[in-house]
Order: C-alpha cells, then structure tokens, then sequence
C-alpha cells in the first residue's frame, strides 16, 4: 500500500492522512498542481543529482553489464560480433570468461590486444566472484540489474586487437547455467532469442563429468539433448558450434567419447568443432587459461550470423540489414588498412 | 576568468599535487619558454605545496577532501606569443578513488570536471599504492567462495582506475561542445625512479609492461587526442641523501625533466617540466 505524500510546506498528509487544509488528497488542488510539478521535471538517469545529508552528488555511468537496449544501441553503432554461450551450471562459462580477462589484465591472451570494454567493472566483478546464486536471480543486483527479472540476459563487451591488426568488437552474454537446463528439460528458448544473432555458439561441458565413468554418459546423453533442441531452435540458420571442454589441467579425454558427442551433433544436421580449456590450472604442466586464447582466435574470421532477429526493438534499427552494413563497413577499413 | 581549465586526475600517491609544485616553481622562474603573466593574486595553495619542493621534500598526500586546492594562472609562451589564462584544480586522489569505487562524485567536482579544457591523468611508477590485477589462483579461489563480505577488501586495479578515470573524462568532456578536441596528457611521473632499461623503452611502453589493458585502452580513443609523458619533478629521490645533497647545492630550476616523444618516435628528455601544460594549451604539437 502506498502512503499518499503532499509537497506543500506544513502539510502533515503523510503523517496523519488528513490533508491540512481539510481538501480530499485525491482532489486536492495544491497537491495535484505539485504532483504535476513533478512529473514534468525530466527524471535523471545517467548523471543522476541526488541530495545526500549535506552535499550534492553527481553519479557517473556504470560499466557493469549490458542490458539489451544497449547492446542494440551499440550493434546499430558498430558491428559487434554475438557468442552465444550455453551451459549446464558448474559447466565452467564463468570461470572462462574471468579467466579470458586475467589473460588480458596480464597481456597473456596470445595473439590479442584488449582495446575497450564498455562492462569493464562487470569483468573484474566476475573475475573477484560474482556469479550466479544457482537461480534464475542473480547473486548480485548491481552486477545484474539487466537481468533482475529473469528474462533477459546482460551482456558483456570486449573489443580486441588481433595480431593482423583487425579490431573487433564481442558481445558474450552472462547467462545462468539454468537457462540451459530449461531448453533442455523445458524448451524454454524464448528468453534465448537473442542467440539467434550469435555468429558462432560455445557449448560449455565439464571435462571432469565427461572423464568420470559415473558421470560421462549421462552428460552425453544431455549434450545429444541439447544438440537437438539447438538444431530446431536455429533450424537452416545455425551459427558455427564449438564445444568448449573445461578443466583440461586435470583431466585427459578419450577421443572415442569427444567422437561420439561430434557424430551426435552431425546427426542433427551441424558439426562442431572442440576446444579444450584449462580456465584456471592446478598443474604445473598447463598453464592457467590454456585454449582460450584459441578459442577466441577462431571467431576472428567467423562470418556474418543470417538473422537480425536480436534487434527486436525495430524502432532504434536503423534500416534494414543494418548488422550487414556494419559488417560491410568494417571488412572494406579493415581492408584499405 | 580563466580561459582553458586543466583537470588533474589520478589515483591517491600518483604525483599530482608534486607536479603542481614544480609547474608554478618552473611558469615562475621564466627560464622556460612557458611562463607566468601578470602574477596570480591568490598564491597561498600553490606555495604551499611548492615550499615543500624548495625544502627537498616531496608535498604529502592531502588528507582533507574539501579544502580549495585551486592554480589559477595565467601564461604566456614566449616563443608563439600565445597567452592563456589557465585554473589547474587539484582534486584530492582520495575523490577519484571514491568516484571509481561507487561513481559517485560531489556536483562542485563534477562542475570542475565538465567545465575543463583539457587533462592530465598521472599513474606513479612503482608505487606502493598501485594495485596489481588479480591472478589466477586469488581469482579461482573468489570464484569458489563468490562474491561475499571480503569484496570490500579487494582493491581495485591501478590499470581498472586509470580507465575508468577515463572514461569519465570522454564522457563529460566529449559531449559538451567545444571548437578544438579535448587533448589529454597521460604522465607517468616519478620516471627517476626506472632502472635504465625500463626508462630507455619510454613511457608508453611502460604502461604496456605494467598497466597493458590502460595502455590498449588509450589507442582506442577516437574523439579525444592522448599523449603519454613520463616526468620526474626534481630528477632524484629526495630519501637519497646524495642527491637531497646535490639538489640544495644546484639551481632547483635546473631540476626535473620530462620524458617526450620526438616526432621521429624517439623519447627525449627535455628539462622543462611545462611541455605537457603546452601540448594541452594547443602552443605545441610535441
């Protein structure tokens, strides 16, 4: 219930319920005129003034995660490369992007230069702990506020230098891991719409559960599952697959199994491509955040996802086919360089 | 009223506040083709922290954030005729800390901020305040626990500061209007303290070996224009007792240097500490 306010100096509304001058608070002359004073001062949203006790602050934009009206607006700007990232939880998504961003923090991702990130406090947030509480809330509302209702992923933004000079901008959402059980046991694919403007999707399995005789086929088992549900959700418009294997510092996979799960996905109509990760390394012989580097080599020259569907907003699109156009763009400056 | 207004920014211990002292030492000394016009009425702050300096002591960190920390002068350089009357306030380390922490900065530092000109951001080699980036095995074991009550304890990364410094900068200085693009000076100050190997490799490529994501930020700035300088304000460490010796002994104007690139892409060293007051004025290309 919402206690009814007046503005109007010595009016005890609020307190008592009665209006000062006796007048109904719903028809209240001075306190309508107020109200309408209110409501026509433009609300702050990026340098918001608020009072504290003494003093006037000005409040800055964040970096945190990007919720999807930004990343619109930012894919109308600049063409932005979509990976879309799938997961069972404890499959190691987290893990592997706070890793990818220690590779950068310490000019270790070979081949690659960090040049911006718009959710750069997202990244060190993620790198220091921040996760997912294991529901479909985050654990952080600050980090996640794009997120809150459950619906709608936040996104977070790199743009690289590779080593033949090409600068690119990525765009990886932070999903929970729960999303992907829900495709898989739900369907439930329509909070995932947006992946259908991914150039290419990393499916994350822990390689630990693949390499434990007690775990491995059932993990099979749900990866075929997802395959299935990935190849009806793209349908013909399937982006380029690679299946992310985690924990690569303590376990070796047999090829007989990695094979099983590659003729898997060909049986659905699409092949994918593995990449074995140690996001962080309790063995000497592999170093912390070995593969990633790889990983993220492999999206240089990925092509142009078919679907502009993410930009479900059609008010901020620019025209049509304006992905295409970026893209266009961005390959003729990359080639008068 | 001045005309141009520099922004200093930088994290707490990262040379602004010595910088200002040596500035006002040198624009007075008028050895150097940048100079003091007509003499500043109000002197008192800048005095006070170059009185330091003459004594061959570095200024301390301030404490206070309130206190009026203002340089308001004005310049002229003798070899252009160009003149400029310029106000350098000096915000507390501690408000930058601050704003990157929560984002949040009193109005009366954030009128300062949109109304400047131009900016000198500083990051102090090898300070004990720097805060490396996480590792590895810090990192995994955050993860293991999430994000919980030791967050508070986890500083931020110099490098994380410096571009989100930044980016406050590109967001309140790019968007108001302006005739000429904003010029920022990034200054790696306490440059003396370098063995010869780091400081023959130059300024920007220090901040690749220590401070790589800031120093690839930096080459994505597309509607301001940076330069990076190292200085040294007096040349030595005044903890040194020979060269707190040799200092007394000599003309403190002969003092301190900064670290420039040449247009043929090598780094000079030049004694004259106001050649990034220059380039941000628009009296030099570097």
């Amino acid at each position: 219930m919402t206690t009814l306010t007046c503005k109007k100096t010595g009016c005890t509304l609020a307190q008592t319920g009665k209006c000062i001058l006796d007048n109904d608070p719903v028809t209240c002359p001075d306190r309508l005129a107020l109200i309408d004073v209110l409501n026509e001062t433009p609300v702050p949203t990026d340098e918001v003034v608020a009072k504290n006790e003494d003093k006037e602050i000005a409040r800055f934009k964040s970096s945190y995660t990007l919720a999807p009206d930004q990343v619109q607006a930012l894919m109308n700007e600049r063409y932005c490369k979509v990976v879309g990232i799938l997961g069972i939880p404890g499959a190691g998504k987290t893990a592997c992007l706070a890793s990818l961003y220690l590779l950068l923090s310490h000019q270790k991702l070979a081949g690659f230069q960090f040049r911006n990130s718009k959710t750069l406090m997202a990244f060190e947030e993620i790198s220091r702990g921040a996760k997912w509480s294991g529901t479909d809330q985050p654990a952080d509302p600050i980090l996640h506020t794009a997120i809150a209702d459950g619906r709608t992923p936040g996104f977070l933004h790199l743009r690289l230098c590779h080593e033949n000079e090409k600068v690119f901008d990525l765009l990886l959402p932070d999903l929970p891991g729960e999303w992907t059980s829900s495709l898989i046991d739900n369907n439930r694919s329509e909070r995932l719409s947006f992946l259908k403007s991914a150039e290419h999707l990393w499916i994350f399995v822990n390689g630990e559960e693949l390499h434990n005789v007690n775990t491995r086929n059932v993990t099979i088992h749900r990866l075929s599952l997802l395959f299935e549900r990935i190849s009806i959700f793209f349908g013909a418009a399937i982006p380029k697959v690679t299946l992310v294997v985690t924990h690569k510092d303590q376990i070796s996979i047999d090829q007989k199994h990695l094979t099983k799960i590659e003729q898997s996905a060909i049986s659905f109509g699409f092949s994918i491509s593995i990449q074995q990760v140690a996001s962080f390394s309790a063995n000497n012989d592999v170093t912390a955040g070995d593969g990633i580097a790889l990983l993220v080599a492999d999206l240089v020259d990925t092509g142009i996802s078919e679907s502009d569907s993410f930009l479900l907003n059609k008010e901020n699109v620019k025209g049509p086919h304006t992905r295409q156009m970026l893209y266009y763009n961005q390959n003729i400056n990359a080639h008068a360089k | 009223m001045p005309n141009k207004s520099i922004i200093v920014i930088g994290n707490p211990d990262s040379g602004k506040t010595n910088f200002i002292a040596r500035l006002w030492l040198a624009l007075q000394s008028k050895k150097f083709p940048l100079r003091t016009g007509k003499p500043p009425d109000d002197i008192a702050y800048v005095e006070s922290i170059a009185e330091h300096l003459l004594r061959a002591k570095f200024a301390p960190r301030t404490e206070k954030e309130d206190v009026k920390r203002e340089f308001d002068v004005s310049v002229k350089d003798e070899h252009s005729g160009a003149e400029a009357s310029i106000l350098i306030p000096d915000i507390n380390g501690e408000i930058w800390k601050k704003a990157v922490e929560t984002l949040e900065i009193p109005t009366n530092w954030m009128s300062m901020l949109t109304g400047a000109t131009s900016a000198l951001i500083f990051v102090r080699a090898l300070s004990e305040l720097n805060v490396q980036p996480l590792d590895w095995v810090t990192s995994k074991q955050l993860l293991e626990a999430g994000l919980g009550g030791d967050k508070a304890d986890q500083e931020i990364p110099t490098q994380i500061s410096m571009i989100e410094l930044l980016r406050f900068l590109e967001d309140s200085l790019v968007v108001a209007k302006r005739s000429t693009r904003v010029r920022i000076a990034v200054i790696v100050s306490a440059w003396d303290l370098l063995d010869q190997d780091q400081s023959e490799q130059g300024p920007e490529q220090y901040l690749e070996n220590q401070f790589p994501l800031f120093a690839g930020r930096i080459k994505d700035i597309e509607k301001m224009d940076i330069q990076v300088f190292g200085s040294s304000v007096v040349g030595g460490d005044f903890t040194i007792e020979e060269f707190t010796k040799a200092y007394q002994e000599n003309d403190y104007d002969d003092s301190g240097y900064i670290i420039s690139k040449a247009q043929d892409g090598t780094w000079k060293k030049i004694n004259d500490i106001t050649i990034p007051i220059s380039w941000l004025l628009g009296i030099s290309q570097v």
